[in-house]
């Protein structure tokens, strides 16, 4: 699934690429409407009560469309897919079953901007998910909620209307008696619509 | 410092660091594993005896022998209702925390009032005499270890498995002999995310994990042409030891095993046409496997 999404999210930047040639040029970001598209690879660590802590690794592709403002980012929202390998046992051969399924989040935070001509920005953004997953190997379907917290870092590409993005996503899921914990990189390639100043 | 002290300072600094490598690298004890194995084939009378649970007993504890197990076999008249509640509970003795307890079971089974049971040898005599999931779970609670694993190759097995706070999307009568239904897509089964979320509120961990070969209202087979004569479920549970092993780490999971299983059953006895009749699997059945969030090493291979 994910080989797929990767391929999915490959042929979307090139689409991003495309559609940009249509847009408007900035020299920074500017606030308005835009969209991107994420690879992600995290580490999640399962916890249970009177149980070893078992790592897993992720990797997740997403799509997300958010509303810049002057000094802030009210409204984020992501769709993706994701795939939780299956934990390393613990030393009684136990482990946490791995899970692949899809994700809904949204978040808000704020940006800034730490050089005057505003072309890097930074922003904090925390937020709430529900996913819905299948048990690897099974046919199990479960769904849980999540807390996330998001630390970017956002580059305008000079003369365009794209941007990347390298990101720290960390996410709390709260899969009933047991909490997994994972903390990753991003990278994502984004294209703003702008709207409102800092056009060229 | 007088060059023989430092020789000694050097010669201490290195025992240590080599006494600290080697607590590293110990390899930790193997965790102890049982499993009690039984298959009737021969039940009182000839009328409801089979003709390969015995043999899917003796290969089951070949394979679980071969894979880290230590493995204990009862067949026909030995596997008794009190034969199997006694040595689960001979057990308790030998076993920590980290220990594991595996019962495998091929026979009959039945279901009455929405209640599964499996039918040892002296079975036969009414559901009083059968086994049913909360009797062979009282037998399981006595027991001090954390993992726990019932296997079941018998018919109307999928009473014994809970999904948990898992929506099981294999459907517990999917054959149309059982006016069974077909087998829901993950992607469906999330169109009913809020009774997934309810669940997930609501969870509450088993420590017993159960594999079944068919669903609850299902029957389930054997056959001449699995293995060399087997139940359908157990020839390919048996191939799952040497064929499941999805990652690769040389580690057989009970997921795993249950993939292997449910795509051998599927592929190999549902989609043939020996099992169909005017173009409909008349016998059709699918394994299924509980829905905690744990999974446990089945077939150790390393």
């Amino acid at each position: 699934m994910q080989i797929r999404n990767i391929v999915a999210i490959g042929f979307l930047c090139l689409a991003f690429v495309a559609a940009g040639q249509a847009q408007p040029r900035f020299s920074s970001l500017p606030e308005g409407f835009r969209f991107d598209a994420v690879v992600s690879g995290s580490l999640p660590v399962s916890f249970e009560a009177g149980r070893d802590a078992l790592p897993h690794w992720e990797l997740s592709t997403r799509i997300g469309a958010e509303w810049a403002a002057k000094r802030w980012i009210p409204l984020r929202f992501e769709a993706g897919g994701f795939r939780v390998s299956p934990s390393r046992p613990d030393a009684s051969l136990s482990l946490f079953k791995g899970f692949d399924g899809y994700r809904f989040a949204l978040l808000t935070g704020p940006r800034f901007f730490p050089d005057a001509s505003r072309r890097m920005e930074i922003a904090a953004l925390g937020g709430a998910a529900l996913s819905a997953a299948r048990y690897t190997n099974t046919t199990l379907v479960i769904a849980y909620p999540s807390l996330l917290v998001e630390g970017r870092f956002l580059i305008a590409f000079p003369n365009s209307p794209y941007h990347g993005i390298l990101g720290v996503p960390v996410e709390l899921m709260f899969r009933g008696p047991v909490l997994t914990a994972s903390a990753g990189v991003e990278l994502a390639f984004g294209m703003s619509f702008g709207g409102m100043g800092n056009r060229r | 410092m007088k060059r023989s002290s430092v020789h000694t300072a050097w010669f201490a600094a290195a025992s240590l660091a080599a006494s600290l490598v080697a607590a590293n690298c110990a390899l930790p004890e193997a965790p102890r594993r049982f499993a009690l194995v039984y298959g009737v084939t021969d039940y009182p009378g000839t009328t409801n005896d089979l003709t390969y649970p015995a043999i899917d007993a003796t290969e089951m504890t070949g394979v679980l022998g071969s894979s880290g197990w230590m493995t204990q076999a009862k067949t026909n008249s030995a596997a008794t209702k009190a034969a199997i509640q006694a040595d689960i509970g001979a057990l308790s003795a030998g076993l920590s925390p980290d220990s594991s307890v595996l019962v495998y079971f091929s026979g009959h089974g039945t279901s009455s009032a929405d209640t599964a049971y499996f039918i040892p040898y002296d079975g036969l005599s009414g559901t009083a005499s059968c086994i049913s999931l909360s009797e062979i779970k009282a037998w399981f609670d006595t027991l001090p270890c954390r993992n726990k694993i019932l296997i079941l190759d018998t018919c109307y097995s999928g009473g014994f498995v809970d999904a948990g706070s898992a929506i099981d999307t294999a459907p517990q009568a999917y054959g149309p002999l059982d006016g069974g239904t077909t087998a829901e897509f993950p992607s469906s089964a999330y169109a009913n995310f809020s009774r997934l979320l309810e669940l997930n509120a609501a969870a509450v961990d088993s420590d017993l994990f159960v594999l079944s070969a068919a669903g609850s209202r299902e029957l389930s087979y054997e056959s001449s042409g699995f293995g060399g004569g087997n139940g359908v479920f157990t020839s390919f549970l048996i191939g799952a030891a040497s064929n499941a092993d999805a990652d690769k780490d040389k580690l057989v999971t009970l997921s795993e095993a249950y993939s292997y299983a449910s795509l051998g059953v599927t592929s190999y006895w549902n989609a043939q046409t020996w099992n169909q009749y005017n173009g409909v699997g008349y016998a059709d059945f699918l394994p299924h496997l509980s829905g905690q969030r744990r999974d446990v090493v089945l077939f150790d291979r390393r």
